[in-house]
């Protein structure tokens, strides 16, 4: 596949565990990925005018034990943990 | 142990003017909430809510910190902080040289101007957009070291920190590390800050609301250019949060406490109040002011009665322990300086209380002689200042707003800001125009709205939505919303922007004049007016600064007084001194009592109209009543029917208290006046004058319950201790409470009614003179011109049209054996600017035109002008033919070889008589170009087919009894529709006799909306009312009254 990133705008649930505010790690597509280290965290809030498209998100950009560099956020809006992009 | 705390040193609020979501109030009690011990506010480029941000912070237990965020031209975003008064006066003195450098709205600030205002000064690099962070984002490490560098110099290391900050964007880590290394490089320190933009994250959305209207774009637009913030985190945070956000950084946070600690800014200037007055040798303010006011007693009072000379030592005593003596002597000078130039004016508001005033020509009304109240002014342990306001001649009020200038110099005066704040239709306008709605959608819901308060606004557009959802989702036609777009969202944010505000403008009057160098009191800007400048502060930042202000305002009444007398010295000889006037002449009360009243001030609306002849006014203290009752206010109250209905003898004058008799009996047992609730508190709460003027302010504002409830209490126990039973001291103080919010001042009452009273004198004495100075004075009143010449043609003055070899610029009299005629000046054809206006007069002064031809040599006006000249019959007197005048110039203009530039004119055309104007025609030219017409009023040519159809005129009306049903025909004079009167809506018509007020029901105007919104001429059914001598006709059908009925 080479260098690319797959990417999932609206998000792919994972479950994860730790504090809700500081996973350890999550489940994704039945298997689980221990966080090693968050690299960066940032907030976006914004399309608050726009009915239900309101978009109010933390973003962890993290790297696992499995190795992967993803991208996941947290809908402070309505709650749960998504992940947004894996970095290949 | 290190101590802990964060206190936010980069803060904005909603005087950031379109950066800042809060107001001072709501982001000290924010920051009072999550336990600050001390909080900043730094607005862009000013200091235009320190005081408000100052007094909230010291109501909650908060220090102020005062600075502002300026934007430098060089150099990019920078905060400044005040660490003492000498940094506040560098701050001051640094804001108003970059915005005197600038445009309005668009300061420009140097590097060399920060250079020269540093001293008390501590600074901080900026936000992202300071110089060091932006040269950094931009990888330029260079430029930041140097930017860093000059600013450490400047200010030194002490005085100079790395303004560091975590938002919770993706960049933060890069930045913060960056400056982190530079500010070890530099050896200066690092602090923390937030760039606080809204008081909570809720205040995001109107955050990017407004940046949407400041860049004039919608919201899904800036969201792609970028100009909104990425997130919600630019609110004030807890401690904690913010502890955490640095824990990494610890000293960035405490260092926020050092800072705060280093922070020591008073806002006190009562000792900058007013520069001293110069007074004669030997004399201090208060001795010289004691001697004009004795001159003054001895020259009003003769002889001067106990009474009077013991009021003035009382209001001496109480002037010169609040050290207002100067303040007399400052307005004092005024007004005789205006009064040297032969410009009229006469003091306004409570001020007409004072004797004091009153012995020093300030104020008109003799307070002794009308029952006044000095405590409503000043009492003995007050904290607000008085303030004194002046109406001058408005044509003539620049001349004595630059004698203040000149004698107190530039450097003390300046002209008081007024903040326009969003009103409800503003804020539907651009909110959802930034919300993206269509533009038409836009137009119909601002026009629907009924009220002036954006709050107000956003409750009438919810009640409209739950209605509309009742009907599940089938909104009615006159219904303007449409259900897909997000109306909820602009209700929510309408009821935010209450109070907001969005521009800065120059308060009709206010001159705020220090003893201090002013630009170090308050920073000062460029106003819209070219050359004008004005202070940051609106009034009430002044008066809460201790600062005193004096509000010299322009009264076109006045100047128009001053020419009608100016008119009756030059015609006929009579050196009339309107001062001076008996208060009692039967013609004046003749004309209030037929509510015939057209032109004069204050008593011509047409509230007044309808309230006159039920009031039947007989002497001055009427006229006074009539003032203060006939006002929105006190109508929307139901103040004026209690007092109508004991007027009118149809219910007993009674007290609830017979110690309310004294304050009350003036007007009949109901309050009506301002001082009657102080009266009221003293008497039967045995109040002291000050706590008692306490309480009618918290009644006349909206005071916080408890404040309220503290005085209401006091209020009762005095009550009580004066032997007044429980149920009567409740009532009482429910009707001050009641009246307080629309009473009206006495003294200021009075001193209009004499403006009136002047004005009525000069209408039934001289109604030529007055019609005269009226016309010139436009626009003023409630009345176009078309109705004030009407008006003039029934009281028997002949109206002539203007003349091009006889009129001036102004409207000017012209005498024809005893009687004056009335010439309309050429400043009334519509199109002819100014400088034709004087040309033409310049060009005839040694020779009059003898024809058209030689008009337009020596005019050289553009054809389509003289065209309209001759069409609103300027020319006529030029004519040569024997008939159809107006045609037969319009002909031989046709003809006339008329080059641009050409020297020479040749008339090619011989004069032809051509058939007349129709009477319609004539009309209907002059009222396009004239607004009026000096001739035939409108009506009367329909009158002929209208008397056949059983039309009445006005004057018939006069003799039609209650209830009749009528018909009734006119020109659309006035079209009302008061808040107040519930979807009523008031019409005046007039025709060839006068006035007829009309009264159409919501349900009726619905109905003929068409005719009664739009038509000019409308004929109408309806029942006439009757009240008094007063008529008005509720309208039940009405038509639209077309040219091809008139008759002419």
């Amino acid at each position: 596949m080479g260098n690319m990133t797959r990417l999932w705008p609206e998000g792919e649930p994972v479950r994860i565990w730790g504090v809700v505010e500081r996973p350890e790690g999550f489940t994704w597509r039945g298997m689980a990925h221990p966080i090693q280290e968050v690299c960066h965290r940032w907030r976006v809030h914004t399309r608050w005018w726009e009915p239900d498209q309101e978009v109010w998100r933390e973003y962890l950009k993290v790297t696992t034990d499995t190795g992967l560099l993803c991208l996941l956020y947290r809908d402070l809006r309505l709650g749960g943990w998504f992940l947004a992009r894996v970095y290949d | 142990m290190a101590e802990s705390g964060y206190v936010e040193l980069h803060c904005h609020s909603y005087y950031s003017l379109l950066d800042g979501a809060s107001s001072p109030e709501a982001l000290v009690e924010r920051a009072a909430a999550l336990g600050y011990p001390a909080l900043a506010l730094t607005d862009h480029n000013g200091l235009y809510g320190v005081v408000r941000f100052g007094h909230a912070a010291r109501e909650h237990g908060l220090k102020p910190i005062l600075g502002a965020e300026l934007t430098l031209t060089d150099i990019g975003h920078l905060t400044l902080l005040a660490e003492d008064r000498r940094g506040y006066a560098s701050l001051c003195r640094l804001i108003s040289a970059g915005q005197l450098a600038g445009q309005k709205g668009q300061p420009r600030f140097s590097l060399e101007m920060l250079a020269a205002h540093t001293p008390g000064l501590l600074c901080l690099s900026g936000c992202r957009q300071g110089a060091i962070a932006s040269a950094l984002r931009a990888g330029d490490e260079a430029k930041a070291r140097w930017s860093a560098g000059l600013l450490r110099d400047l200010f030194g290391p002490d005085h100079f920190w790395v303004e560091i900050q975590r938002q919770l964007l993706p960049s933060d880590a890069r930045w913060v590390a960056a400056l982190v290394d530079l500010a070890r490089w530099l050896g200066v320190g690092i602090v923390a800050t937030n760039n606080v933009h809204y008081a909570e994250r809720s205040g995001k959305r109107l955050h990017d609301l407004l940046s949407c209207i400041r860049h004039h774009t919608t919201l899904p637009e800036a969201l792609a250019s970028g100009l909104l913030h990425l997130n919600s985190e630019q609110h004030l945070k807890s401690v904690q949060e913010m502890t955490a956000l640095f824990a990494d950084l610890p000293e960035a946070v405490t260092h926020t406490l050092d800072i705060a600690r280093r922070c020591e800014v008073s806002l006190d200037f009562a000792d900058q109040r007013l520069p001293a007055s110069p007074v004669p040798d030997g004399h201090t303010p208060a001795s010289y002011l004691r001697h004009l006011c004795q001159v003054g007693l001895r020259r009003k009072y003769n002889p001067v009665s106990p009474q009077a000379q013991a009021q003035l030592d009382h209001e001496l005593a109480i002037i010169e322990r609040a050290g207002l003596a100067g303040y007399f002597l400052v307005v004092w000078d005024i007004v005789r300086f205006a009064r040297e130039r032969g410009i009229r004016c006469q003091g306004r508001g409570s001020a007409a209380n004072s004797l004091v005033a009153y012995l020093l020509g300030i104020t008109p009304v003799d307070p002794l002689c009308h029952h006044l109240l000095f405590e409503r002014f000043l009492s003995e342990g007050t904290t607000t200042m008085p303030d004194i306001d002046i109406d001058f001649a408005a044509d003539r009020r620049e001349e004595v707003i630059r004698y203040v200038y000149e004698r107190y110099g530039p450097e003390h005066v300046g002209m008081v800001c007024n903040v326009v704040t969003y009103h409800a239709r503003l804020a539907l306008r651009e909110a959802a125009k930034a919300l993206a709605f269509p533009p038409d959608m836009i137009d119909r819901a601002a026009r629907a709205l009924d009220t002036h308060s954006a709050a107000r606004a956003a409750e009438d557009l919810t009640l409209s939505l739950s209605g509309w959802s009742d009907h599940a989702g089938s909104p009615s036609p006159h219904d303007p919303l449409a259900p897909s777009l997000p109306w909820r969202t602009l209700v929510e944010l309408l009821g935010e922007m209450e109070g907001v505000p969005r521009h800065l403008s120059i308060h009709v009057g206010g001159l705020l004049i220090t003893a201090a160098p002013l630009v170090e009191v308050v920073p000062l800007e460029r106003a819209a007016l070219p050359g004008r400048v004005v202070v940051q502060w609106d009034k009430d930042s002044v008066e809460d600064a201790g600062l005193i202000k004096i509000d010299l305002l322009g009264l076109r009444t006045l100047g128009m007084i001053d020419e009608a007398v100016a008119h009756i010295q030059e015609q006929r000889g009579i050196a009339l001194d309107l001062d001076t006037l008996p208060p009692d002449d039967p013609a004046v009360y003749d004309l209030l009592r037929r509510a015939d009243t057209v032109g004069c001030f204050q008593v011509e609306s047409r509230a007044q109209a309808q309230m006159l002849p039920r009031l039947q006014p007989r002497c001055f203290e009427d006229l006074i009543v009539e003032v203060a009752l006939v006002r929105p206010g006190p109508i929307q109250g139901g103040m004026v029917h209690p007092y109508l209905r004991r007027r009118q003898g149809l219910e007993p004058v009674t007290y609830a208290h017979p110690a309310l008799e004294p304050a009350l009996a003036e007007t009949l047992g109901v309050i009506v006046f301002q001082e009657q609730v102080i009266r009221v508190a003293m008497a039967i709460a045995g109040f002291r004058p000050a706590e008692a003027d306490r309480l009618r302010r918290a009644m006349s504002r909206s005071r916080s319950e408890e404040a309220m409830g503290s005085l209401r209490e006091r209020f009762l126990a005095g009550a009580r201790a004066n032997g007044i039973d429980a149920a009567t001291a409740e009532e009482v103080y429910r009707q001050l409470a009641a009246f307080a919010g629309y009473g009206f001042c006495k003294s200021h009452a009075a001193a209009f009614a004499r403006v009136a009273y002047q004005t009525l004198y000069l209408k039934a004495h001289f109604p030529a003179e007055f019609t005269c100075a009226l016309l010139n004075h436009q626009p003023m009143g409630f009345y176009s011109p078309a109705v004030l010449v009407g008006d003039a043609r029934r009281h028997g003055v002949e109206v002539r049209g203007p003349d091009v070899n006889r009129s001036r610029v102004e409207c000017t009299l012209e005498r024809e054996g005893p009687a004056l005629a009335v010439r309309l000046g050429l400043r009334y054809v519509h199109g002819l600017g100014e400088v034709w206006q004087s040309r033409i007069v310049e060009r005839r002064e040694h020779r009059s035109f003898r024809s058209l031809a030689d008009f337009c040599r020596r005019t050289r006006l553009p054809r389509p002008v003289i065209e309209n000249l001759i069409r609103a019959g300027v020319m006529d007197s030029l004519g040569q033919a024997r008939s159809g005048v107006r045609r037969g110039l319009l002909w031989e203009l046709g003809g006339l070889d008329y080059p641009e530039d050409g020297l020479e004119l040749e008339a090619m055309v011989e004069p032809v008589d051509l058939p007349d104007l129709s009477r319609a025609e004539r009309i209907a030219w002059e009222y396009e170009l004239l607004g009026l017409t000096p001739g035939d009023q409108v009506m009367s040519l329909y009158r002929e087919p209208l008397r056949a159809q059983g039309v009445l005129s006005s004057s018939e009306l006069a003799e039609c009894r209650d209830g009749q049903t009528v018909q009734v025909a006119g020109w659309v004079v006035v079209r009302q529709r008061p808040p107040t009167a519930k979807g009523h809506v008031f019409i005046t018509l007039e025709d060839e006799d006068g006035l007829i007020h009309l009264i159409a029901r919501p349900d009726t105007f619905e109905r003929y909306r068409e005719v009664l919104r739009d038509a000019p001429l409308v004929k109408v059914e309806g029942q006439l009312q009757r009240q008094g001598s007063g008529v008005s006709v509720l309208v039940v059908r009405a038509w639209r009254l077309s040219p091809d009925h008139a008759v002419g």
